[in-house]
Protein backbone atom coordinates (compact mmCIF):
# COMPACT_ATOMS: atom_id res chain seq x y z
CA UNK A 1 0.00 0.00 0.00
CA UNK A 2 1.41 3.20 -1.07
CA UNK A 3 0.61 6.75 -1.24
CA UNK A 4 2.08 9.95 -1.88
CA UNK A 5 0.96 13.68 -3.05
CA UNK A 6 2.32 16.77 -3.20
CA UNK A 7 0.84 20.06 -3.79
CA UNK A 8 2.19 23.09 -4.87
CA UNK A 9 -0.20 25.95 -5.69
CA UNK A 10 -0.51 28.26 -2.56
CA UNK A 11 -4.31 28.78 -3.46
CA UNK A 12 -4.49 24.54 -3.40
CA UNK A 13 -2.93 24.60 0.18
CA UNK A 14 -4.93 27.35 1.76
CA UNK A 15 -8.06 25.56 0.77
CA UNK A 16 -6.95 22.49 1.58
CA UNK A 17 -5.86 23.19 5.15
CA UNK A 18 -9.61 25.35 5.34
CA UNK A 19 -11.76 22.60 4.42
CA UNK A 20 -9.62 20.32 7.22
CA UNK A 21 -10.03 23.11 9.74
CA UNK A 22 -13.83 23.05 8.53
CA UNK A 23 -14.23 19.57 8.90
CA UNK A 24 -12.77 19.19 12.68
CA UNK A 25 -15.37 21.21 14.10
CA UNK A 26 -17.95 18.76 12.96
CA UNK A 27 -15.99 15.39 14.85
CA UNK A 28 -13.21 14.28 16.75
CA UNK A 29 -12.34 11.47 13.95
CA UNK A 30 -12.79 11.04 10.25
CA UNK A 31 -11.76 8.51 7.51
CA UNK A 32 -10.13 10.03 4.77
CA UNK A 33 -10.47 7.50 1.60
CA UNK A 34 -8.25 7.83 -1.03
CA UNK A 35 -9.12 7.48 -4.48
CA UNK A 36 -7.52 7.32 -7.65
CA UNK A 37 -9.35 10.66 -8.95
CA UNK A 38 -10.97 11.78 -4.95
CA UNK A 39 -10.08 12.29 -2.01
CA UNK A 40 -12.46 12.08 0.55
CA UNK A 41 -13.26 12.73 4.08
CA UNK A 42 -16.15 11.01 5.64
CA UNK A 43 -17.83 11.63 9.12
CA UNK A 44 -19.62 9.58 11.24
CA UNK A 45 -22.40 10.99 13.61
CA UNK A 46 -21.26 10.81 17.14
CA UNK A 47 -22.75 7.44 18.95
CA UNK A 48 -25.35 6.89 16.65
CA UNK A 49 -25.93 2.80 16.23
CA UNK A 50 -25.95 1.50 13.55
CA UNK A 51 -23.16 3.75 12.06
CA UNK A 52 -24.41 6.99 9.79
CA UNK A 53 -22.62 9.45 8.27
CA UNK A 54 -22.82 13.35 8.89
CA UNK A 55 -20.41 14.55 6.40
CA UNK A 56 -19.29 13.45 2.83
CA UNK A 57 -16.79 15.44 1.90
CA UNK A 58 -14.97 14.82 -1.68
CA UNK A 59 -11.75 16.90 -3.01
CA UNK A 60 -10.97 16.36 -6.44
CA UNK A 61 -7.66 15.27 -6.55
CA UNK A 62 -6.27 16.93 -9.67
CA UNK A 63 -7.36 19.83 -8.82
CA UNK A 64 -5.12 19.92 -5.69
CA UNK A 65 -2.42 17.65 -6.17
CA UNK A 66 0.33 18.51 -8.47
CA UNK A 67 2.26 14.71 -7.66
CA UNK A 68 -0.26 11.90 -6.75
CA UNK A 69 0.29 8.22 -6.67
CA UNK A 70 -1.51 5.44 -4.94
CA UNK A 71 -1.28 1.85 -4.58
CA UNK A 72 -4.15 0.94 -2.57
CA UNK A 73 -6.36 -2.62 -2.03
CA UNK A 74 -8.64 -4.25 -4.15
CA UNK A 75 -9.96 -3.06 -7.63
CA UNK A 76 -10.73 0.15 -6.95
CA UNK A 77 -7.30 1.18 -5.80
CA UNK A 78 -8.51 2.62 -2.68
CA UNK A 79 -6.66 3.24 0.80
CA UNK A 80 -9.29 3.90 3.75
CA UNK A 81 -7.42 5.80 7.21
CA UNK A 82 -9.04 6.72 10.34
CA UNK A 83 -7.53 9.87 12.34
CA UNK A 84 -8.08 12.52 14.54
CA UNK A 85 -8.85 15.71 12.94
CA UNK A 86 -7.52 17.97 15.61
CA UNK A 87 -4.08 16.17 14.94
CA UNK A 88 -4.39 17.10 11.02
CA UNK A 89 -5.76 20.32 12.08
CA UNK A 90 -3.26 21.06 13.76
CA UNK A 91 -0.58 20.10 10.67
CA UNK A 92 -2.48 22.08 8.43
CA UNK A 93 -2.95 24.74 9.94
CA UNK A 94 0.34 25.68 9.65
CA UNK A 95 0.81 26.74 6.52
CA UNK A 96 -2.87 27.97 6.09
CA UNK A 97 -1.39 31.48 6.22
CA UNK A 98 2.23 31.15 5.86
CA UNK A 99 3.72 32.52 2.37
CA UNK A 100 7.03 30.98 2.96
CA UNK A 101 5.26 27.41 1.98
CA UNK A 102 7.14 26.03 -0.96
CA UNK A 103 5.29 22.83 -0.68
CA UNK A 104 3.51 20.27 0.90
CA UNK A 105 3.86 16.45 0.73
CA UNK A 106 1.07 14.13 1.68
CA UNK A 107 2.52 10.53 2.57
CA UNK A 108 1.37 7.49 3.82
CA UNK A 109 4.62 5.62 6.41
CA UNK A 110 5.13 2.86 7.93
CA UNK A 111 6.95 4.70 11.83
CA UNK A 112 6.22 3.15 15.16
CA UNK A 113 2.31 3.11 13.88
CA UNK A 114 0.89 3.80 10.10
CA UNK A 115 1.08 7.52 9.50
CA UNK A 116 0.27 10.13 7.30
CA UNK A 117 3.46 11.97 6.91
CA UNK A 118 3.02 15.70 6.11
CA UNK A 119 6.16 17.59 4.81
CA UNK A 120 6.02 20.95 4.50
CA UNK A 121 8.95 22.49 2.53
CA UNK A 122 9.58 26.38 3.84
CA UNK A 123 12.07 28.92 2.63
CA UNK A 124 13.22 31.40 4.94
CA UNK A 125 13.54 35.02 4.09
CA UNK A 126 17.01 34.55 2.74
CA UNK A 127 16.61 31.38 0.76
CA UNK A 128 17.66 28.78 2.91
CA UNK A 129 15.41 25.60 2.39
CA UNK A 130 13.85 24.11 5.57
CA UNK A 131 11.71 20.50 5.82
CA UNK A 132 8.94 20.53 8.53
CA UNK A 133 7.58 17.07 9.29
CA UNK A 134 4.39 16.33 11.14
CA UNK A 135 3.13 12.54 11.35
CA UNK A 136 -0.46 11.58 11.82
CA UNK A 137 -0.64 8.85 13.48
CA UNK A 138 -3.61 6.93 11.49
CA UNK A 139 -5.42 3.50 11.37
CA UNK A 140 -5.82 1.69 8.46
CA UNK A 141 -9.06 0.27 7.96
CA UNK A 142 -9.47 -3.25 6.59
CA UNK A 143 -10.86 -4.17 3.47
CA UNK A 144 -13.76 -5.63 5.26
CA UNK A 145 -14.69 -2.73 7.16
CA UNK A 146 -14.00 -0.05 4.22
CA UNK A 147 -17.43 -1.30 2.88
CA UNK A 148 -19.15 0.84 5.47
CA UNK A 149 -17.65 3.34 3.60
CA UNK A 150 -17.68 2.65 0.20
CA UNK A 151 -21.42 4.67 -0.47
CA UNK A 152 -22.42 8.39 0.07
CA UNK A 153 -25.90 8.13 1.75
CA UNK A 154 -28.74 8.20 -1.01
CA UNK A 155 -30.55 11.04 -2.45
CA UNK A 156 -33.94 10.97 -1.21
CA UNK A 157 -37.10 12.73 -2.61
CA UNK A 158 -36.85 16.16 -0.89
CA UNK A 159 -39.51 17.79 -0.20
CA UNK A 160 -38.10 21.33 -1.25
CA UNK A 161 -34.52 22.37 -2.24
CA UNK A 162 -33.61 25.60 -1.32
CA UNK A 163 -30.78 28.23 -1.50
CA UNK A 164 -29.56 28.72 1.77
CA UNK A 165 -29.03 32.34 3.05
CA UNK A 166 -25.93 34.34 3.58
CA UNK A 167 -24.09 31.79 5.63
CA UNK A 168 -21.72 34.30 7.36
CA UNK A 169 -24.84 36.21 8.74
CA UNK A 170 -27.01 33.15 9.36
CA UNK A 171 -24.06 31.91 11.65
CA UNK A 172 -24.00 35.34 13.92
CA UNK A 173 -28.00 34.66 14.33
CA UNK A 174 -27.65 30.90 15.05
CA UNK A 175 -25.06 31.70 17.52
CA UNK A 176 -27.24 33.78 19.32
CA UNK A 177 -30.17 31.59 18.76
CA UNK A 178 -27.64 28.85 20.42
CA UNK A 179 -27.76 30.75 23.79
CA UNK A 180 -31.45 30.44 24.36
CA UNK A 181 -32.40 26.67 23.36
CA UNK A 182 -30.37 23.38 22.27
CA UNK A 183 -33.22 22.56 19.46
CA UNK A 184 -34.25 24.48 16.07
CA UNK A 185 -36.73 24.02 13.87
CA UNK A 186 -35.86 25.07 10.33
CA UNK A 187 -38.47 25.34 7.74
CA UNK A 188 -38.70 26.38 4.26
CA UNK A 189 -41.65 27.20 1.67
CA UNK A 190 -41.62 26.84 -1.81
CA UNK A 191 -42.23 30.74 -2.46
CA UNK A 192 -38.44 31.47 -1.15
CA UNK A 193 -39.15 31.47 2.66
CA UNK A 194 -36.96 30.19 5.20
CA UNK A 195 -37.56 30.53 8.90
CA UNK A 196 -35.12 29.42 11.98
CA UNK A 197 -37.29 29.28 15.54
CA UNK A 198 -36.33 28.76 18.63
CA UNK A 199 -38.96 28.07 20.97
CA UNK A 200 -38.49 27.71 25.07
CA UNK A 201 -40.69 28.45 27.68
CA UNK A 202 -39.52 31.87 27.62
CA UNK A 203 -39.92 33.02 24.45
CA UNK A 204 -40.47 32.14 21.01
CA UNK A 205 -37.65 33.52 18.30
CA UNK A 206 -37.98 33.22 14.49
CA UNK A 207 -35.55 34.75 11.75
CA UNK A 208 -37.15 34.99 8.59
CA UNK A 209 -35.12 35.07 5.08
CA UNK A 210 -37.09 35.82 2.09
CA UNK A 211 -36.48 35.80 -1.58
CA UNK A 212 -34.75 32.95 -1.79
CA UNK A 213 -34.10 30.86 -4.80
CA UNK A 214 -35.98 27.54 -4.83
CA UNK A 215 -34.55 24.86 -6.98
CA UNK A 216 -36.66 22.37 -6.86
CA UNK A 217 -40.47 21.58 -4.49
CA UNK A 218 -42.43 18.81 -4.28
CA UNK A 219 -45.24 21.07 -2.45
CA UNK A 220 -47.91 23.26 -3.02
CA UNK A 221 -45.93 26.98 -2.79
CA UNK A 222 -47.14 27.83 0.56
CA UNK A 223 -46.92 24.45 2.36
CA UNK A 224 -44.46 24.29 4.72
CA UNK A 225 -41.48 21.64 4.95
CA UNK A 226 -39.75 22.03 8.65
CA UNK A 227 -37.04 19.39 10.52
CA UNK A 228 -36.16 19.97 14.11
CA UNK A 229 -32.90 19.64 14.33
CA UNK A 230 -29.52 20.10 17.24
CA UNK A 231 -28.57 23.46 16.51
CA UNK A 232 -25.36 23.23 17.83
CA UNK A 233 -24.47 20.70 15.22
CA UNK A 234 -26.42 23.47 12.58
CA UNK A 235 -24.05 25.74 13.90
CA UNK A 236 -21.05 23.54 13.34
CA UNK A 237 -21.64 23.04 9.44
CA UNK A 238 -22.32 27.16 9.30
CA UNK A 239 -18.09 27.67 10.19
CA UNK A 240 -17.83 26.33 6.11
CA UNK A 241 -18.50 29.56 5.65
CA UNK A 242 -14.87 30.22 5.21
CA UNK A 243 -14.25 28.00 2.57
CA UNK A 244 -16.19 30.66 0.82
CA UNK A 245 -19.12 28.67 -1.04
CA UNK A 246 -20.31 28.84 -4.30
CA UNK A 247 -23.50 27.47 -3.78
CA UNK A 248 -25.02 26.10 -0.33
CA UNK A 249 -28.33 23.67 -0.56
CA UNK A 250 -30.51 22.59 1.49
CA UNK A 251 -32.69 20.14 0.79
CA UNK A 252 -35.50 19.17 3.65
CA UNK A 253 -37.05 15.98 4.07
CA UNK A 254 -40.09 17.01 5.96
CA UNK A 255 -39.79 15.93 9.57
CA UNK A 256 -36.55 13.45 8.90
CA UNK A 257 -33.67 14.96 7.70
CA UNK A 258 -31.69 18.32 6.30
CA UNK A 259 -28.82 17.67 3.71
CA UNK A 260 -27.21 20.64 3.22
CA UNK A 261 -25.13 20.44 -0.07
CA UNK A 262 -22.07 22.94 -0.41
CA UNK A 263 -20.31 23.33 -3.74
CA UNK A 264 -17.62 24.97 -4.61
CA UNK A 265 -15.39 24.60 -8.00
CA UNK A 266 -13.30 21.44 -6.63
CA UNK A 267 -14.98 20.55 -3.08
CA UNK A 268 -18.81 19.34 -2.33
CA UNK A 269 -19.25 18.96 0.95
CA UNK A 270 -22.92 16.96 1.88
CA UNK A 271 -23.75 17.41 5.26
CA UNK A 272 -26.92 15.50 7.13
CA UNK A 273 -28.71 16.67 9.85
CA UNK A 274 -31.35 14.22 11.23
CA UNK A 275 -34.38 15.34 13.16
CA UNK A 276 -34.72 15.11 17.09
CA UNK A 277 -38.15 14.37 18.05
CA UNK A 278 -39.38 16.92 20.52
CA UNK B 1 -52.28 55.61 6.90
CA UNK B 2 -55.06 52.91 5.80
CA UNK B 3 -58.04 52.32 7.93
CA UNK B 4 -57.56 48.81 8.60
CA UNK B 5 -54.04 49.23 10.05
CA UNK B 6 -55.37 52.03 12.24
CA UNK B 7 -58.14 49.70 13.20
CA UNK B 8 -55.62 46.34 13.83
CA UNK B 9 -53.57 49.36 15.79
CA UNK B 10 -55.75 49.88 18.54
CA UNK B 11 -55.91 46.67 19.34
CA UNK B 12 -52.37 46.84 21.25
CA UNK B 13 -51.94 48.62 24.59
CA UNK B 14 -48.49 49.40 23.77
CA UNK B 15 -46.49 50.01 20.53
CA UNK B 16 -43.20 51.56 19.58
CA UNK B 17 -40.76 51.82 17.06
CA UNK B 18 -37.41 52.46 17.24
CA UNK B 19 -35.13 53.54 13.87
CA UNK B 20 -31.72 51.92 15.93
CA UNK B 21 -31.93 49.13 18.23
CA UNK B 22 -28.75 50.13 18.65
CA UNK B 23 -30.08 52.80 21.21
CA UNK B 24 -31.66 50.34 23.33
CA UNK B 25 -29.72 47.41 23.53
CA UNK B 26 -26.88 48.14 25.05
CA UNK B 27 -28.49 49.79 28.18
CA UNK B 28 -30.54 46.98 28.38
CA UNK B 29 -27.56 44.65 28.46
CA UNK B 30 -25.84 47.32 30.48
CA UNK B 31 -28.43 46.44 33.61
CA UNK B 32 -28.89 42.51 32.78
CA UNK B 33 -26.32 40.90 35.60
CA UNK B 34 -30.01 39.02 37.04
CA UNK B 35 -32.55 37.30 34.24
CA UNK B 36 -35.87 38.93 35.47
CA UNK B 37 -36.64 42.34 34.54
CA UNK B 38 -39.74 44.42 35.69
CA UNK B 39 -41.19 47.15 32.92
CA UNK B 40 -42.92 50.10 33.74
CA UNK B 41 -44.52 51.65 30.76
CA UNK B 42 -45.95 55.06 30.93
CA UNK B 43 -46.68 58.16 28.80
CA UNK B 44 -43.20 59.43 30.15
CA UNK B 45 -41.30 56.19 28.53
CA UNK B 46 -40.27 53.04 29.38
CA UNK B 47 -38.87 51.67 32.94
CA UNK B 48 -36.52 48.56 33.04
CA UNK B 49 -36.23 47.47 36.85
CA UNK B 50 -33.76 44.78 37.36
CA UNK B 51 -32.78 43.57 41.45
CA UNK B 52 -30.94 41.39 42.76
CA UNK B 53 -31.30 39.59 46.16
CA UNK B 54 -33.71 42.63 47.80
CA UNK B 55 -30.38 44.70 48.22
CA UNK B 56 -29.63 45.73 44.84
CA UNK B 57 -32.10 47.55 42.52
CA UNK B 58 -30.64 49.04 38.57
CA UNK B 59 -33.10 51.03 36.65
CA UNK B 60 -33.50 52.22 33.27
CA UNK B 61 -35.22 55.58 31.94
CA UNK B 62 -35.62 55.21 28.31
CA UNK B 63 -37.94 58.36 27.12
CA UNK B 64 -40.71 58.31 24.70
CA UNK B 65 -38.34 60.61 23.17
CA UNK B 66 -35.97 58.10 22.03
CA UNK B 67 -38.32 56.29 19.99
CA UNK B 68 -40.15 57.24 17.20
CA UNK B 69 -42.96 56.19 17.87
CA UNK B 70 -44.54 55.40 21.08
CA UNK B 71 -48.41 54.84 21.59
CA UNK B 72 -49.30 53.22 25.10
CA UNK B 73 -53.03 53.32 25.18
CA UNK B 74 -53.91 52.90 28.97
CA UNK B 75 -52.44 55.03 31.92
CA UNK B 76 -49.91 52.44 32.75
CA UNK B 77 -48.43 49.18 32.24
CA UNK B 78 -46.21 46.79 34.50
CA UNK B 79 -44.87 43.46 33.72
CA UNK B 80 -42.28 40.89 33.85
CA UNK B 81 -39.85 39.00 31.59
CA UNK B 82 -36.32 37.46 31.24
CA UNK B 83 -33.90 40.14 29.92
CA UNK B 84 -31.93 38.16 29.37
CA UNK B 85 -34.11 36.79 26.68
CA UNK B 86 -34.57 40.37 25.55
CA UNK B 87 -31.31 41.43 25.69
CA UNK B 88 -30.22 38.13 23.09
CA UNK B 89 -33.35 38.93 20.74
CA UNK B 90 -32.41 42.78 20.34
CA UNK B 91 -28.87 41.89 19.20
CA UNK B 92 -30.16 38.56 17.38
CA UNK B 93 -29.33 41.02 13.67
CA UNK B 94 -26.12 42.55 15.15
CA UNK B 95 -23.63 41.50 12.85
CA UNK B 96 -25.49 41.41 10.28
CA UNK B 97 -26.01 45.25 9.32
CA UNK B 98 -23.91 46.40 6.24
CA UNK B 99 -22.50 49.20 6.41
CA UNK B 100 -24.45 52.90 7.00
CA UNK B 101 -27.51 50.84 7.86
CA UNK B 102 -29.14 50.14 10.89
CA UNK B 103 -31.41 47.82 12.01
CA UNK B 104 -34.73 48.48 13.12
CA UNK B 105 -37.40 47.68 15.86
CA UNK B 106 -40.93 47.26 16.76
CA UNK B 107 -42.49 46.54 19.72
CA UNK B 108 -45.96 45.28 20.86
CA UNK B 109 -48.09 44.26 23.80
CA UNK B 110 -51.36 43.27 22.58
CA UNK B 111 -53.19 43.18 26.42
CA UNK B 112 -52.57 42.26 30.38
CA UNK B 113 -50.50 38.95 30.13
CA UNK B 114 -49.78 38.44 26.51
CA UNK B 115 -45.87 38.15 25.50
CA UNK B 116 -44.30 41.25 24.51
CA UNK B 117 -43.65 41.16 20.66
CA UNK B 118 -40.09 42.34 19.21
CA UNK B 119 -40.01 42.97 15.36
CA UNK B 120 -36.87 43.49 14.46
CA UNK B 121 -35.43 44.15 11.02
CA UNK B 122 -32.74 44.64 8.83
CA UNK B 123 -31.94 44.51 5.29
CA UNK B 124 -34.54 42.29 4.36
CA UNK B 125 -34.17 39.66 7.55
CA UNK B 126 -36.85 39.65 9.60
CA UNK B 127 -37.26 38.84 13.42
CA UNK B 128 -40.04 38.12 15.00
CA UNK B 129 -39.84 37.64 19.23
CA UNK B 130 -42.09 36.83 21.48
CA UNK B 131 -41.44 37.08 25.41
CA UNK B 132 -43.55 35.23 27.25
CA UNK B 133 -44.66 37.94 30.10
CA UNK B 134 -45.50 37.80 33.86
CA UNK B 135 -47.35 39.55 36.44
CA UNK B 136 -44.85 41.84 38.00
CA UNK B 137 -43.72 41.27 41.44
CA UNK B 138 -43.43 43.41 43.80
CA UNK B 139 -40.33 45.78 43.67
CA UNK B 140 -38.25 47.70 46.14
CA UNK B 141 -38.76 51.27 47.18
CA UNK B 142 -35.94 53.23 48.11
CA UNK B 143 -36.61 56.48 49.49
CA UNK B 144 -33.79 58.84 48.17
CA UNK B 145 -35.46 62.33 48.49
CA UNK B 146 -33.20 65.37 47.07
CA UNK B 147 -34.14 67.53 49.39
CA UNK B 148 -31.87 66.56 52.05
CA UNK B 149 -28.78 65.32 50.18
CA UNK B 150 -26.26 64.84 51.95
CA UNK B 151 -23.36 64.98 49.67
CA UNK B 152 -23.13 63.90 46.00
CA UNK B 153 -20.39 63.83 43.43
CA UNK B 154 -20.71 64.03 39.46
CA UNK B 155 -17.66 62.46 38.22
CA UNK B 156 -17.04 62.04 34.04
CA UNK B 157 -17.00 58.80 33.40
CA UNK B 158 -14.43 57.97 30.98
CA UNK B 159 -11.69 59.20 34.36
CA UNK B 160 -13.61 56.99 36.86
CA UNK B 161 -13.33 54.37 34.82
CA UNK B 162 -9.89 54.22 34.93
CA UNK B 163 -9.45 54.53 38.00
CA UNK B 164 -11.66 51.41 38.77
CA UNK B 165 -9.85 49.69 36.38
CA UNK B 166 -7.02 49.43 39.35
CA UNK B 167 -9.82 48.01 41.49
CA UNK B 168 -8.87 44.72 43.43
CA UNK B 169 -10.97 42.02 41.91
CA UNK B 170 -10.77 39.49 44.53
CA UNK B 171 -12.16 42.42 47.24
CA UNK B 172 -14.64 41.11 49.13
CA UNK B 173 -16.30 44.33 50.12
CA UNK B 174 -15.78 47.85 49.20
CA UNK B 175 -15.91 51.13 51.57
CA UNK B 176 -16.76 54.39 49.67
CA UNK B 177 -16.40 57.51 51.73
CA UNK B 178 -17.13 60.66 50.86
CA UNK B 179 -15.96 63.91 53.10
CA UNK B 180 -16.10 67.66 52.95
CA UNK B 181 -12.19 67.52 53.90
CA UNK B 182 -9.53 65.54 52.44
CA UNK B 183 -9.50 62.97 51.12
CA UNK B 184 -12.82 64.12 49.87
CA UNK B 185 -13.39 60.81 48.19
CA UNK B 186 -11.84 57.58 49.20
CA UNK B 187 -12.75 53.92 47.92
CA UNK B 188 -11.15 51.23 50.43
CA UNK B 189 -11.05 48.09 48.53
CA UNK B 190 -11.01 45.12 51.46
CA UNK B 191 -9.63 41.08 50.52
CA UNK B 192 -8.36 38.34 52.81
CA UNK B 193 -4.53 39.74 52.32
CA UNK B 194 -4.69 43.20 51.49
CA UNK B 195 -6.52 46.48 51.82
CA UNK B 196 -6.28 49.15 49.21
CA UNK B 197 -7.07 52.93 49.39
CA UNK B 198 -8.11 55.15 46.33
CA UNK B 199 -8.42 58.91 47.24
CA UNK B 200 -10.07 61.50 44.54
CA UNK B 201 -9.61 64.92 45.68
CA UNK B 202 -12.05 67.39 45.11
CA UNK B 203 -9.95 69.04 42.36
CA UNK B 204 -8.94 66.44 40.89
CA UNK B 205 -10.19 66.65 36.41
CA UNK B 206 -12.39 63.33 37.44
CA UNK B 207 -15.03 65.38 39.62
CA UNK B 208 -17.23 67.97 37.85
CA UNK B 209 -18.94 68.54 40.65
CA UNK B 210 -18.61 67.77 44.53
CA UNK B 211 -20.79 69.42 47.55
CA UNK B 212 -20.48 67.88 50.83
CA UNK B 213 -21.74 68.83 53.71
CA UNK B 214 -20.50 66.08 56.39
CA UNK B 215 -18.43 63.07 56.23
CA UNK B 216 -20.11 59.55 55.53
CA UNK B 217 -18.95 56.02 54.86
CA UNK B 218 -20.44 52.84 54.41
CA UNK B 219 -19.16 49.63 53.46
CA UNK B 220 -20.73 47.54 50.36
CA UNK B 221 -20.40 44.24 49.04
CA UNK B 222 -18.22 44.37 45.90
CA UNK B 223 -20.30 41.78 44.01
CA UNK B 224 -23.18 43.91 44.43
CA UNK B 225 -21.00 47.07 43.13
CA UNK B 226 -19.59 45.07 40.30
CA UNK B 227 -22.94 45.20 37.74
CA UNK B 228 -22.21 49.00 38.80
CA UNK B 229 -18.77 49.58 37.56
CA UNK B 230 -19.44 48.26 34.13
CA UNK B 231 -21.89 50.77 33.90
CA UNK B 232 -19.66 53.28 34.65
CA UNK B 233 -17.68 52.20 31.55
CA UNK B 234 -20.76 52.58 29.01
CA UNK B 235 -21.66 56.10 30.67
CA UNK B 236 -20.60 59.80 29.71
CA UNK B 237 -21.40 61.08 33.36
CA UNK B 238 -21.71 59.45 37.03
CA UNK B 239 -22.92 60.77 39.77
CA UNK B 240 -22.87 58.96 43.73
CA UNK B 241 -24.81 60.02 46.52
CA UNK B 242 -24.57 58.34 49.65
CA UNK B 243 -27.97 58.93 52.41
CA UNK B 244 -27.59 58.89 56.28
CA UNK B 245 -28.29 55.04 56.27
CA UNK B 246 -25.88 54.24 53.78
CA UNK B 247 -28.18 53.93 51.17
CA UNK B 248 -25.53 54.29 48.01
CA UNK B 249 -27.29 55.62 44.50
CA UNK B 250 -25.28 55.90 41.51
CA UNK B 251 -26.78 57.74 38.71
CA UNK B 252 -25.66 56.97 34.91
CA UNK B 253 -25.93 59.32 31.98
CA UNK B 254 -25.76 57.04 28.94
CA UNK B 255 -25.59 58.32 25.84
CA UNK B 256 -26.96 56.50 22.89
CA UNK B 257 -25.37 55.75 19.39
CA UNK B 258 -27.74 58.85 18.26
CA UNK B 259 -26.87 61.34 20.92
CA UNK B 260 -29.92 60.73 23.20
CA UNK B 261 -29.22 60.34 26.48
CA UNK B 262 -30.78 57.35 28.81
CA UNK B 263 -30.70 57.40 32.58
CA UNK B 264 -29.82 54.90 34.93
CA UNK B 265 -30.11 54.41 38.10
CA UNK B 266 -28.37 52.00 40.44
CA UNK B 267 -29.39 51.65 44.19
CA UNK B 268 -26.94 49.34 46.84
CA UNK B 269 -27.95 48.51 50.21
CA UNK B 270 -24.53 48.99 52.61
CA UNK B 271 -23.25 46.16 54.96
CA UNK B 272 -23.94 45.72 58.05
CA UNK B 273 -21.13 46.14 59.99
CA UNK B 274 -20.31 43.25 62.51
CA UNK B 275 -18.10 44.73 65.20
Amino acid sequence: MKFRGKIVEPMCMRQFSSIVLTLCKLSKESVLKLTSTQLLFIISEDNAVPRRTMAWCVLDRKNFFNEYTIDGQGDNNEINLQLFMELLASSVNTFKAVDSVKSVKLKLTDKITPCLTLEIELVTSIGHSRLCVHDVPVNVITRAHAEDYAQQPPTHNYDISIEMPNLKKLRFIIDRLKKLDHFVVVSAQGSGHMCFKVETHKATVSTFFTGLKVEKCSNDLDEVSSVRVDLRKLSHFLVCEQIHPDKVTCHILNGHLIHQHLKQYDVEINYYLMAVDE
Amino acid sequence: MNTSSSSQRFNYLFEAKLDNVKNLSPVLKAINFKDNATIFINDKGLKVVVEDSKCVQASAFVGEDLFQEFHLRTDQLVFCLDLTVMVECLSILDNCSSAGTTTALNMYYKSIGSPLKLLIEEGGIITDCSLKTKDAIEILEFDFPVENELNKIIFRASDLKEILNDIDTNSESIEILISPNPPHFRITTNSITNQCYIDIPKNSEAVEIFSSKSPISAKYKYTQLKPAIKLIAVSSKTSIRINEEGLLCFQFMIKTVSKLVVYVEYLCTPLVDDE
